[in-house]
């Protein structure tokens, strides 16, 4: 079995990305379809909720389940859903729901998806979204204050 | 819904029961007025006195051929339904005519269809105003009028134009054209009536902090915006 060299050029560097197999042989690849990857549905009544992988069907589908976060465990397209860097490590193939469920709150998955970029950015562009022609309005007048709060305070710290 | 054929004008291919039952209805309504024949008084010695005329003569022309009559329309006029979004007291954005783009507080739905608004006149300059639905987005920012009684004496007649006097003889209006008609003052009446409203409304907009300085904005669209895809 040939050995693949990571071919970063400094040995300490932790800008490698390159992520180590089980078989030892490395990929440019970080996030794969296996059994506990979490992923976010794009598609379908359940669309914007993460759930996990439970068992992986075929090249075009797995078997998906989200308890915690109403997903009902069905088959998914890959089409239909984006991976995320998250995963549940301790997770046996074909888990049942109840197994997925202890997992998630153990590893408070949720709460970690809820905190990253990602997923703020998806809430920040929703509510931007969702805004009435009032609240419209009164962002550009926040935006109005801010503007003037920043332009008088570089004024100040160039005359000084 | 299957409609009879018309085989003639009056005969149509139904159920003969169905007929039957029909101009049995019919049948019921068709009497109560006036007699046939009337008397009438001749004159002339060895005439009779009287006659009996028909009251209704026959016509004196038939046309050659039967001509087809259009169906009757069974459609009547209703009174425009208001959308759901609109209520009384819901900022709504002007889309045409001289106040585009003001957003104004929508007051009542007038018997024509047309809503009441006013800016109010003194944030805006919009005054009691009547507008039509088609021309108005509804958003969903609403000032509370509860308990806000509209004087009923502002309805569609309040609005209609004063009759203009013309020229007499169209000498006198040849001679009239080109000269500046002289402009009638505002009335006084009307902007009693249109302080005693906006005063209500102006107190209940100082209640939302921001809403009179929106109400004094006007719409307009930036790069990026698409109306099918705003929430108002």
């Amino acid at each position: 079995m040939s050995v693949s060299v990571c071919l970063c050029f400094s040995t300490s560097s932790p800008s490698c990305m390159c992520s180590t197999q089980r078989d030892g042989s490395e990929s440019n690849f970080q996030r794969f379809v296996e059994v506990g990857r979490v992923v976010l549905l794009n598609a379908g009544p359940s669309a914007g909720n993460i759930a996990v992988i439970a068992e992986i069907i075929d090249h075009n589908r797995a078997i998906v389940d989200g308890p915690t976060t109403s997903v009902p465990r069905q088959s998914y397209p890959y089409r239909h859903l984006s991976l995320t860097p998250l995963r549940l490590t301790k997770l046996p193939r074909a888990a049942g729901t109840g197994v997925i469920r202890k997992q998630l709150e153990k590893e408070g998955t949720v709460a970690r998806w809820e905190n990253s970029a990602w997923a703020k950015k998806r809430t920040a562009i929703q509510k931007r979204r969702s805004l009435n022609d009032f609240a419209r309005f009164e962002v550009m007048l926040a935006k109005k204050a801010r503007r003037d709060v920043v332009r008088k305070s570089l004024a100040k710290s160039a005359k000084a | 819904m299957a409609r009879s054929k018309q085989l003639a004008p009056g005969i149509s291919a139904r159920r003969p029961q169905a007929v039957a039952r029909r101009s049995m209805k019919n049948l019921k309504n068709s009497e109560p007025e006036a007699p046939a024949t009337k008397e009438v008084q001749v004159g002339g010695d060895k005439n009779g006195s009287t006659r009996l005329v028909p009251t209704s003569k026959a016509p004196r022309y038939y046309p050659a051929d039967d001509v087809r009559q259009p169906k009757k329309s069974r459609k009547s006029p209703k009174p425009t339904k208001l959308r759901p979004s609109i209520v009384p007291g819901s900022v709504l954005i002007v889309l045409a005519g001289r106040f585009r783009g003001k957003r104004v507080v929508f007051l009542k739905q007038l018997e024509s269809g047309l809503l009441l608004v006013t800016g109010p006149y003194k944030i805006n300059g919009v005054p009691l105003r009547r507008v039509n639905q088609a021309y108005v987005i509804a958003t969903s920012t609403r000032v509370d009028l509860e308990g806000f009684e509209l004087d009923p004496k502002i309805n569609d007649a309040y609005f209609s134009k004063a009759v203009v006097k013309g020229a007499s003889s169209a000498e006198a209006e040849f001679f009239e054209e080109g000269k500046p008609k002289p402009k009638e003052p505002f009335p006084e009446a009307k902007s009693a009536d249109q302080k005693v409203i906006d005063k209500a409304v102006i107190a209940a907009v100082q209640k939302q902090a921001n809403l009179a300085k929106y109400l004094k904005a006007t719409f307009g669209l930036t790069k990026g915006q698409y109306p099918h895809q705003l929430v108002f």
